[in-house]
């Protein structure tokens, strides 16, 4: 939960574009019949919310409420001090704050004459919402729209494709922090790139490595002190303004290291356009995990590309010396065509 | 299987024993873990958990994702580990294997829809009272890994003093501060911050805004050790401090020595939080207590760094011999602005004991 600069520019996140989103979502609803769309955020689960409103949590939790062709309601379990700093990032029509969120969503269900609700990721949300907001307005008809949501969040707009550059630049810079050179404590080097990431003006980073990749092809979350071995991976999860990307690096310290290093990047310009479907020379591959952004999650598994969207690519590689991991992000084309960049 | 989690662990089924519970199954992420770190040793990071404890101790994780499950392999071989892209329908193919065993599911307040009692083929019951029976009264092993958190706050607080400068960003001084806590060891880390004047109503994430002379920088710091948090907040004064910022802050002062004034094992919650809105009342500062300027006057620290009791008037929980709490009257004051002040402290059966070394007064980088 280490939130870092959470703003809206509107520069960066022109309300017009929100607006399009928003109108995206009223359109849909109306093909599948809802009266309203709900959609929860959370710390962890912040992405649909702020897809449509450009809101991200630092703290609690929030219902948007989407009406056809109106501003969205947020009611948020947040004390109304916060009220000002939700409005100064959220571009909704209404701040509802709240102890009890499935009682406000109820009375505002019932005054809109709603039947058929949708909320997004219906079996996770917590179940004390629905049971309140059931007790404020009986007899509603509640239907899962996750399927819904995942319909209208791509392709990505020029904003998002923007706003991931910028992560994926951030992340970047950060990470040649933990090339070979340095005494290899990894509490000092990722201290190092926790605050370069910061002082760009990253929302979020998590922080992953695998110290020795002759021995285990595993992140981990660091948690304590260790030391990285010859070859060791390390891997961004970077946020910015909402939009997370994964860029992971291995790095090899032996005098062999850097050539390796040099072939793989130049590995990866070539054989992004596939999402790295087949291994470097020299290597087979271990795995290979693709994640986007399709729900209330910043990151999660899909079993395949998106048109559309901003991919993350995680590929895993063996050699005889032990393991080789990539992280990389990349935007796919909304006609399918080859993957491209985000550098 | 590391000590304080096999210290807790024991404790854990122990207590289900004693109550005749088969099955403990708890949920958490990375804003609210404590239900599931308690059971499991398991902190997520990214997405919801489910942790599935067995009366034998058999623990089954069920995390979202093969990233958060590597992450979880990684950090407890002991635990069995299951990645999903369905959390709940995961959990109950987990349950259905349970047969009639009496379970039960916490914390009831953010289970999961899908989990809850009218959408599971099989009765449970509600174990948030049973898990924060565990939660609330600290082992001496968790009481040393707040202890070590505070020290951490405190080493935390003097780099946030040493960077907080006119012309800083509010996001840049979260920086150091973040780089800090990551070289010092804290895989966790909340905090807050306000920048400015009279204006100021509350903190909030770190913003654009670059700080100035005269400004009040508040902040709050809460480093983890082990999964444990602890919880330092102050208020610096970017130069001198004007006397009417001296004399506001007095108030602040007075309000938490009159919280910690009534702390011992036995008092309420509701009797920390009158003791320290009595003196807002009594300098006619009553409805700066209320929700339209502030949230609590303190609240319990642990696995989560809000967790119960919330020290509020209305809230009677009492709080037991090795609770660990803050008591901080923070609110906003209509002269200068919104000022903080709050310090950790364990409650014992004859007062209270904190551990933080850092001066409770209105700083200054002046002086």
């Amino acid at each position: 939960m280490r939130r870092g600069l959470l703003s809206w520019s509107e520069e960066e996140v022109p309300r017009s574009i929100l607006d399009a989103r928003q109108t995206k979502c009223f359109a849909a609803m109306a093909d599948n019949n809802l009266d309203a769309l709900l959609v929860y955020t959370n710390f962890p689960r912040p992405s649909a919310v702020s897809f449509l409103t450009n809101f991200v949590p630092y703290w609690s939790q929030g219902v948007l409420l989407v009406l056809p062709g109106q501003a969205p309601v947020f009611t948020v379990s947040l004390s109304k001090r916060v009220a000002n700093w939700i409005e100064e990032t959220a571009h909704v029509g209404e701040i509802a704050s709240t102890p009890n969120p499935g009682k406000e969503l109820g009375a505002r269900l019932a005054a809109a004459g709603a039947k058929r609700v949708g909320v997004l990721e219906l079996n996770k949300l917590p179940g004390t919402i629905i049971h309140n907001l059931r007790d404020e307005m009986g007899g509603i008809d509640i239907v899962d729209a996750t399927a819904m949501y995942a319909s209208i969040r791509h392709p990505a707009d020029e904003t998002e494709i923007m706003l991931s550059r910028r992560a994926t630049e951030i992340a970047l810079t950060a990470l040649a922090l933990a090339r070979p050179g340095k005494e290899p404590v990894t509490a000092s080097i990722l201290s190092d790139i926790e605050r370069s990431a910061r002082m760009q003006g990253c929302e979020e980073i998590l922080i992953d490595i695998a110290e020795d990749l002759c021995a285990s092809p595993a992140y981990r979350r660091l948690d304590g002190e260790s030391k990285f071995a010859n070859r060791y991976a390390v891997r961004l999860s970077v946020a910015y303004k909402g939009h997370w990307v994964r860029v992971g690096r291995t790095f090899e310290q032996d005098n062999g290291g850097m050539d390796r290093m040099a072939a793989v990047e130049a590995y990866l310009s070539d054989a992004l356009p596939t999402l790295c479907e087949a291994p470097p020379d020299g290597f087979a591959t271990h795995d290979r995990v693709l994640e986007a952004c399709i729900g209330s999650a910043p990151l999660q598994t899909v079993p395949g590309q998106i048109n559309g969207a901003v991919m993350n690519l995680t590929a895993r590689w063996r050699d005889e010396a032990g393991y080789w991991l990539i992280s990389e992000p990349a935007i796919i084309p909304a006609d399918g065509g080859p993957a491209e960049t985000l550098r | 299987m590391n000590a304080i989690h096999k210290e807790r662990r024991d404790r854990l089924l122990a207590a289900m024993k004693a109550e005749e519970i088969d099955v403990v199954l708890s949920w958490g992420n990375a804003w609210q873990g404590d239900y599931l770190r308690y059971v499991s040793d398991y902190s997520v990071l990214e997405g919801d958990g489910i942790a599935i404890v067995l009366s034998d101790g058999e623990t089954r994780l069920i995390v979202e994702g093969e990233t958060e499950a590597e992450r979880a392999r990684a950090k407890c071989p002991d635990v069995i580990v299951e990645a999903t892209d369905d959390l709940v329908e995961s959990a109950r193919a987990v349950l259905k294997q349970m047969g009639n065993r009496r379970l039960v599911t916490a914390p009831a307040v953010y289970l999961p829809f899908g989990l809850a009692p009218e959408n599971l083929d099989r009765p449970a019951e509600d174990g948030t009272a049973f898990l924060d029976k565990l939660l609330m009264t600290k082992t001496p092993a968790e009481i040393d890994a707040m202890r070590r958190a505070t020290k951490m706050a405190d080493e935390g607080y003097q780099v946030f003093r040493d960077a907080a400068r006119v012309g800083v960003a509010e996001y840049e001084l979260v920086a150091e501060i973040e780089g800090y806590f990551r070289a010092a060891g804290s895989p966790e880390n909340f905090m807050i911050i306000g920048t400015g004047g009279q204006e100021v109503r509350g903190m909030h994430p770190a913003g654009e805004r670059r700080v100035q002379e005269g400004d009040l920088v508040t902040t709050e710091l809460s480093p983890c050790v082990d999964g444990y948090f602890s919880q330092i907040c102050r208020t610096l004064v970017i130069g001198e401090p004007r006397q009417a910022q001296i004399d506001a802050f007095q108030v602040y002062i007075d309000a938490m020595n009159a919280g910690f004034g009534v702390l011992k094992a036995g008092v309420t919650a509701s009797e920390v939080a009158k003791a320290e809105n009595d003196v807002f009342r009594e300098r006619g500062l009553g409805e700066y207590c209320t929700s339209e300027y502030t949230r609590v006057r303190g609240h319990g620290l642990g696995l989560f760094l809000d967790t119960k009791p919330h020290i509020l008037e209305d809230v009677d929980t009492v709080l037991e011999d090795g609770a660990f709490c803050i008591v901080h009257p923070n609110t906003y004051h209509p002269e200068v602005g919104y000022m903080v002040l709050g310090d950790a402290a364990l409650v014992t059966k004859d007062g209270y004991q904190t551990f933080s070394n850092t001066p409770c007064e209105l700083l200054s980088t002046a002086g």
